[in-house]
């Protein structure tokens, strides 16, 4: 009876701890491990993400530095370009002035000369206009056209050596 | 709380009782618990019902306990854990660490195992610490005859279960040869041939003193922590219900602690053993585990 018992009891044992081992088995050792790697790997992939973040934020900054370098080299380049350009274009203005002045100073000698050749003409002409009236007065007698055309020009030459 | 004591004063007498008449009983000297206590007030044959199956009860009571609780703690079992998920996972991590740490990476796949092992002796050693419960590993049937051998039914199933546990592993990893071979002391010469007489029965006799071990350790640590709490109620008893017995109370929780961690870390130890260690490279991780095993069964054996 008690041996009979005795073995009952044993195997009751052992099926209630299977029945233990199942139960702990799905749970604890299933859900809960399951939860724990879960975390776990959250924990890593946070990690890992913010070494990646931090590695892209390195290499941002690094592009970014020499970006700032290359632009400031870029502006010297290119203040020292329109440096440059202001030069070459202040030069040309210069020289497009100067022989703009250049050409109005020839135009102007040359309408003086225009003009002064001009007023000689015209003051030969009053002059001997002038002359062959003072002349006829003085002589009383009319010079003929040609006789009067040679007097002033002689006239005029006496007055251009003087 | 005096409900509690004079309860045990009642059960130490009629034991005092039983003793004198000659009758047989099935511990020397425990509190009573809730179910000894049902049968004496129901009486009769269902109450000697309830008397004879009152450890197949408290194993339900364990069983219900740990399989709440670790219902309570999965059911929303969450990123975030909250206060019972958190507590029952570190019990969980802990375990894994303490498995892992012995038997390396491939120790994880023992985990549920060891892990069962340890929190079903804990609580059952635990629960015997309260008042009208009672530990079933401190529980044992006493055989008739001109010597009383007390048959310790939980440790027994629990031993035969690693026992059995630790042989299909063996053969499982080393196979039904490599099993043989190992136990015949892995002879490899002539000297090593020569000595298979004397090394098989002593693997043998080694592999079944382990079971042995394991039950009347377990089953005399605890059975007698209980004792000790059991007279030191007596005595409170006796002094104006002075709670003697209280510092012990804290003492049997360690002791609880301990004998179910030594339990589990022998176990774990013998499974180590029979984990096949064949790459070279492995050779240094596996005597190291192996120096960790020895160690801790000194330390085991100490306890």
């Amino acid at each position: 009876m008690e041996n009979s018992h005795i073995i009952k009891e044993i195997i009751v044992q052992i099926v209630g701890f299977m029945v233990v081992f199942f139960v702990l088995k799905k749970l604890a050792w299933g859900k809960l491990m399951g939860a724990i790697d879960a975390r776990r790997k959250s924990i890593d992939d946070s990690f890992s993400d913010i070494e990646k973040q931090k590695k892209n934020l390195e290499n941002l900054e690094k592009d970014y530095r020499g970006r700032l370098e290359n632009i400031e080299q870029e502006a010297r380049v290119k203040i020292q370009e329109a440096s440059n350009i202001g030069l070459a274009l202040a030069k040309d203005i210069q020289e497009k002035a100067r022989v703009d002045a250049q050409k109005m100073i020839d135009r102007a000698k040359a309408e003086i000369d225009q003009d002064l050749a001009k007023v000689k003409i015209n003051m030969r002409n009053d002059i001997a206009t002038l002359s062959a009236l003072i002349s006829e007065k003085i002589i009383h007698e009319k010079l003929d056209a040609t006789m009067h055309q040679k007097l002033v020009d002689e006239f005029i030459k006496e007055i251009e050596k003087v | 709380m005096s409900w509690f004591v004079a309860t045990a004063y009642a059960s130490e007498a009629a034991h005092g009782a039983a003793e004198a008449h000659g009758a047989k009983h099935e511990t020397s000297l425990h509190v009573i618990n809730f179910v000894q206590l049902i049968a004496r007030l129901i009486g009769g044959s269902t109450g000697e019902l309830f008397e004879k199956y009152q450890n197949m009860i408290f194993g339900v009571i364990v069983i219900a306990i740990l399989g709440f609780i670790f219902h309570a703690a999965s059911r929303n079992a969450q990123l975030k854990p909250g206060r019972l998920q958190s507590a029952c996972e570190a019990v969980v991590e802990a375990l894994n660490g303490f498995v892992s740490g012995i038997l390396g990476p491939q120790g994880k796949k023992y985990t549920p195992f060891l892990g069962t092992l340890f929190l079903y002796i804990w609580t059952m050693n635990l629960i015997g610490l309260l008042p009208l419960m009672k530990s079933n590993t401190a529980n044992s049937i006493t055989l008739p005859g001109s010597v009383p051998l007390p048959i310790p039914t939980t440790t027994v199933a629990l031993a035969l279960i690693v026992f059995v546990y630790v042989q299909c592993i063996g053969i499982k990893n080393q196979g039904i040869v490599g099993y043989l071979d190992h136990m015949a002391g892995t002879p490899r010469d002539v000297f090593g041939w020569v000595m298979v007489p004397i090394m098989l029965p002593i693997h043998l006799i080694g592999e079944l003193a382990k079971p042995f071990s394991l039950t009347f350790r377990l089953f005399c640590n605890i059975m007698g922590g209980h004792i000790l709490v059991a007279v030191f109620i007596g005595m409170a008893i006796g002094a104006a219900f002075i709670p003697f017995q209280a510092p012990f109370l804290i003492f049997e929780i360690a002791t609880s602690t301990i004998q179910a961690f030594v339990f589990t870390l022998l176990s774990t130890v013998y499974i180590a053993m029979m984990l096949p260690h064949e790459h070279a490279e492995e050779h240094g991780a596996e005597s190291h585990t192996h120096e960790q095993a020895a160690s801790a069964t000194v330390l085991a054996g100490k306890h």
